[in-house]
């Protein structure tokens, strides 16, 4: 018996054994999703017994319609989806310059509203091309590309100097910001230099990435809530 | 030629003995790094394009809602919501969802609970607006519209 089994224990050809692996990788290789999260993110007013009345003079706001046959109403008279952008930035910079435009950038706010029967798609692309613009201006404020400014990190930013001084003179000089925000956030007698940096670096990512600096939220409440008609001369309420 | 000849006599043979260590390692890489799709989806999508994407780092504050038409054709044409394994009935359940999804958060990361919805293309701007309506009663109000890159 003994001598029976000695001989017919052989070594197991591991030469499939490759194969076998291979096998299972391409299983998983081919399962594998590699999740992205990557999209438009948008702070949604609050509820509406919660809104607040903004007072808005109809030049200070941009209309943007699109209705059920995803077609785009600007102002009034219809356009193309690749002048919308250049139309907005337009909007937002004109300081005045022309009467029937926006005073200032503070000022300025987007109304973006669509129909119910409006495809998804049409939806993304066109409030893609709104915040572009918006991107693109503050961006340019900055002095960063626009990548830089969409995946700005606040970790990242702390090892770069220039880039917090740059996010510093930002908030104080420009129009952008509230006031209120930047006297918040930059109480300049009682706090050290450091301690000033940390805070303005932290009110320009929360802003970044709740608000988008006041902007969005503000125009995404008057998006939402902006009355069907708007009396012509007088500031109007809004709901 | 002689000289040639002598070149491959001295050649040895590559040997592949090491090549199933290869393949396991590989193999094991994408074993950890698997993620076996949690649900089911039940609806059809494809993301629309964008251009200013954002990334959402801390993946555990996300929530995902599908939005889009449903794949079994007995369940009809209209658009669907679906939230985990379930296609849900009405908009309002939602809230319910919410809550539960909310609960699953660390108590430190609640307040950047995000919803994401994945919404098809073809899908109606009606339905989500719905959807918002109900996260706004809730104040559960970050929202992410997941999108892929378009190609200029």
């Amino acid at each position: 018996m003994k001598k029976r089994k000695s001989e017919g224990s052989q070594e197991i050809n591991a030469s499939s054994m490759a194969d076998i692996a291979f096998l299972l990788l391409i299983f998983f290789l081919v399962t594998t999703t590699i999740a992205s999260d990557k999209g438009l993110t948008i702070i949604l007013p609050p509820k509406k017994t919660d809104i607040t009345v903004i007072e808005q003079n109809e030049r200070n706001v941009y209309v943007v319609l699109v209705n059920s046959k995803n077609q785009l109403l600007v102002e009034g008279e219809p356009m193309a989806l690749p002048d919308l952008r250049a139309g907005v930035k337009k909007f937002i910079l004109n300081n005045g310059e022309d009467k029937k435009s926006s005073d200032s950038p503070k000022d300025a706010a987007v109304s973006f509203k669509t129909d119910r029967a409006t495809k998804h798609a049409t939806y993304i692309r066109v409030y893609d091309e709104i915040i572009a613009a918006y991107n693109e201006i503050r961006a340019e404020k900055l002095g960063i590309s626009v990548k830089d400014y969409i995946t700005f990190d606040k970790e990242k930013a702390k090892k770069e100097p220039a880039l917090i001084q740059k996010a510093e003179l930002f908030a104080q000089k420009s129009n952008y910001v509230d006031q209120d925000v930047v006297d918040n956030y930059l109480s300049y007698d009682k706090d050290s230099r450091d301690k000033r940096k940390q805070r303005m670096l932290d009110a320009f990512t929360a802003a970044r990435t709740s608000s988008k600096l006041l902007f969005v939220e503000k125009f995404y409440d008057v998006q939402k809530e902006y009355p069907k008609r708007i009396s012509k001369a007088e500031p109007t309420k809004v709901e | 030629m002689a000289q040639f000849r002598k070149q491959n006599k001295t050649l040895p043979a590559i040997s592949t003995a090491s090549l199933p260590d290869i393949v396991f390692m590989l193999l094991f890489f994408f074993m950890v790094t698997t993620v076996l799709r949690e649900t089911d989806v039940k609806v059809t999508y494809s993301a629309p394009g964008a251009t200013q994407l954002e990334q959402i780092e801390k993946k555990s504050v996300v929530s995902h809602l599908y939005v889009g038409f449903p794949k079994d054709s007995k369940l009809g044409k209209e658009a669907r919501i679906q939230a985990n394994d379930v296609l849900l009935n009405a908009p309002s359940e939602i809230k319910q969802w919410v809550a539960n999804e909310k609960s699953k958060v660390p108590i430190k990361d609640r307040s950047e609970h995000t919803i994401s919805l994945k919404v098809d293309r073809d899908a109606k701007v009606g339905i989500v607006t719905d959807i918002e309506t109900e996260l706004r009663e809730i104040d559960s109000r970050r929202v992410i519209y997941n999108a892929n890159r378009a190609g200029k």
